[in-house]
């Protein structure tokens, strides 16, 4: 019996540790969070948009925008994000910025995300990218004092998300000044965003953007890639200031969001 | 990206899956025959019950499933319903992977020593433990275009520290025995839900 007893402790003790660990605490103040939906008309879809304002936000002030790709999804949640933020300002002291999510439920994301069609679907990176330009960027500045110029915006995104941050990179450079590219997708149709970059480094040469790309170590189809675009934007934008990031012993889920705060890091530092 | 991760498990696995569950089932019906001429021995309890378990199953890492990991367990008792146990586990991929356009080979091997509790009866044995070792891992990974590529491979050799829980069950009266065991594999923690966690079934065999 004692034995039974001692065995039964082990197992209470370890759900146990699994229930703590499970627990999270609210990240943001609810007040802090405006919602709306907004329907595209370039798209067709509808989003959900989280905007996390700064506590004591003053609209006698501008602020700098984040916009977050699949803030719907716990490793890109818009409120962990927005922590991040209010963290990593705070350390430098810096003025926090408003942090806008961005809701990419899953058949969305396959769309929106992906810049061409190819047998499983795909294609609307170019429609996406005018709905955030020209209907969702509009939208915030025009309800939020925030900074109008492509200098004052970071776009984040993860996987798919992470492939259209080079889309807008490589296409629509001048919408963001900043790009936080996580664990991206770029082997997306035979590595078709390595050819959108080759064909478009002559124009895009002169760019001084911020290019932070974190992934996992343990991503294999990941790194290589990472490195390969590490490699061109060094070589071919000297202008730019760029830093990479592989994570040790992480995968794709589990380096998102250490990731992200090495991504916010580095745009803090070198804005 | 969990569709299209969906599609790539189903492009590259499936038919790999069906194969080695096959085999399995095969495995476990040749267990059940000879199984059934076994004499009757010491209880899994007993101090002085030594055994050697060989396991083969799937690996679970989210979102993907590969097969087939192969294990071999040594268990010692050091009092009644208490042992210790000696974990190797292989595991070895070579794969084409059409939906990221390359080639990837990739080869773990967990060493590791732990002890823990077990309960049951004659017929039957639950245990638990906590395992700590090392994994050695070999990955090659090729792109296709390689001519898009200025370094188109990526080779890495690592060895980590191995920390996990393993959960078996023993089940038979004689020599031979059924057993099946999942192994979660605890570090790194923070990425756990895409650690190596295995699942497996197999035949043990009491010395």
């Amino acid at each position: 019996m004692k034995k039974i007893s001692k065995t039964h402790i082990l197992f209470y003790l370890i759900g146990l540790s699994f229930l703590i660990i499970s627990c999270e605490k609210e990240l943001i103040n609810p007040e802090q969070v405006k919602e709306f939906s907004i329907l595209s008309t370039n798209t067709g879809s509808e989003y959900a948009i989280w905007v996390v304002l700064p506590e004591n936000y003053n609209p006698g002030l501008t602020y700098e925008t984040v916009y977050v790709l699949d803030a719907n999804w716990s490793h890109m949640h818009y409120d962990k994000i927005a922590k991040i933020t209010e963290q990593k300002c705070a350390e430098y002291n810096k003025q926090n910025a408003i942090v806008v999510g961005i809701n990419n439920n899953e058949n969305g994301r396959d769309m929106d995300f992906t810049p061409t069609v190819t047998s499983e679907g795909g294609g609307g990176s170019e429609n996406y990218s005018k709905f955030i330009e020209f209907e969702l960027i509009p939208k915030i500045e025009s309800d939020y004092s925030v900074d109008t110029s492509a200098k004052g915006r970071v776009i984040m995104g993860h996987s798919l998300g992470g492939l259209l941050t080079c889309f807008f990179f490589t296409k629509h450079p001048d919408v963001f000044h900043n790009y936080i590219t996580l664990s991206f997708g770029i082997w997306y149709d035979n590595d078709i965003l390595l050819q959108y970059e080759k064909d478009t480094r002559a124009s895009n040469a002169a760019i001084n953007n911020v290019v932070f790309v974190g992934c996992g170590e343990l991503e294999e189809w990941c790194v290589i890639r990472a490195k390969e675009w590490n490699y061109r934007l060094s070589t071919y934008y000297p202008n730019c200031k760029l830093d990479l990031r592989i994570l040790a012993n992480r995968n794709h889920i589990p380096s998102a969001l250490e990731n992200a705060e090495s991504g916010i890091d580095f745009y803090y530092k070198n804005k | 990206m969990r569709k299209a991760v969906l599609i790539f498990i189903t492009k590259t696995n499936k038919t790999a899956i069906l194969k080695h569950c096959l085999l399995i089932t095969v495995f476990l019906v040749s267990g059940t025959l000879i199984l059934k001429a076994q004499e009757t021995l010491p209880s899994y309890q007993s101090e002085k019950f030594r055994s050697i378990d060989l396991n083969a199953g799937i690996g679970i890492t989210y979102p993907h499933f590969y097969p087939i990991p192969i294990s071999i367990v040594y268990q010692q008792n050091i009092k009644r319903g208490f042992s210790w146990i000696l974990l190797s586990q292989f595991y070895a991929k070579f794969n084409e992977e059409e939906y990221v356009n390359e080639s990837y080979k990739f080869f773990n091997w967990v060493e590791a020593a732990g002890i823990g509790g077990c309960l049951g009866n004659k017929s039957f044995n639950t245990g638990l433990y906590l395992v700590g070792g090392g994994r050695f891992y070999h990955t090659k990974t090729t792109v296709d275009n390689s001519e898009m590529f200025n370094e188109p491979t990526l080779v890495t050799n690592k060895l980590n520290p191995e920390l996990g829980l393993l959960y078996n069950i023993k089940a038979g009266k004689k020599k031979l025995y059924f057993t099946s065991q999942i192994y979660i594999s605890m570090f790194p923690f923070k990425n756990f839900t895409a650690n190596l966690h295995t699942f497996s079934v197999g035949v043990g065999y009491r010395i």
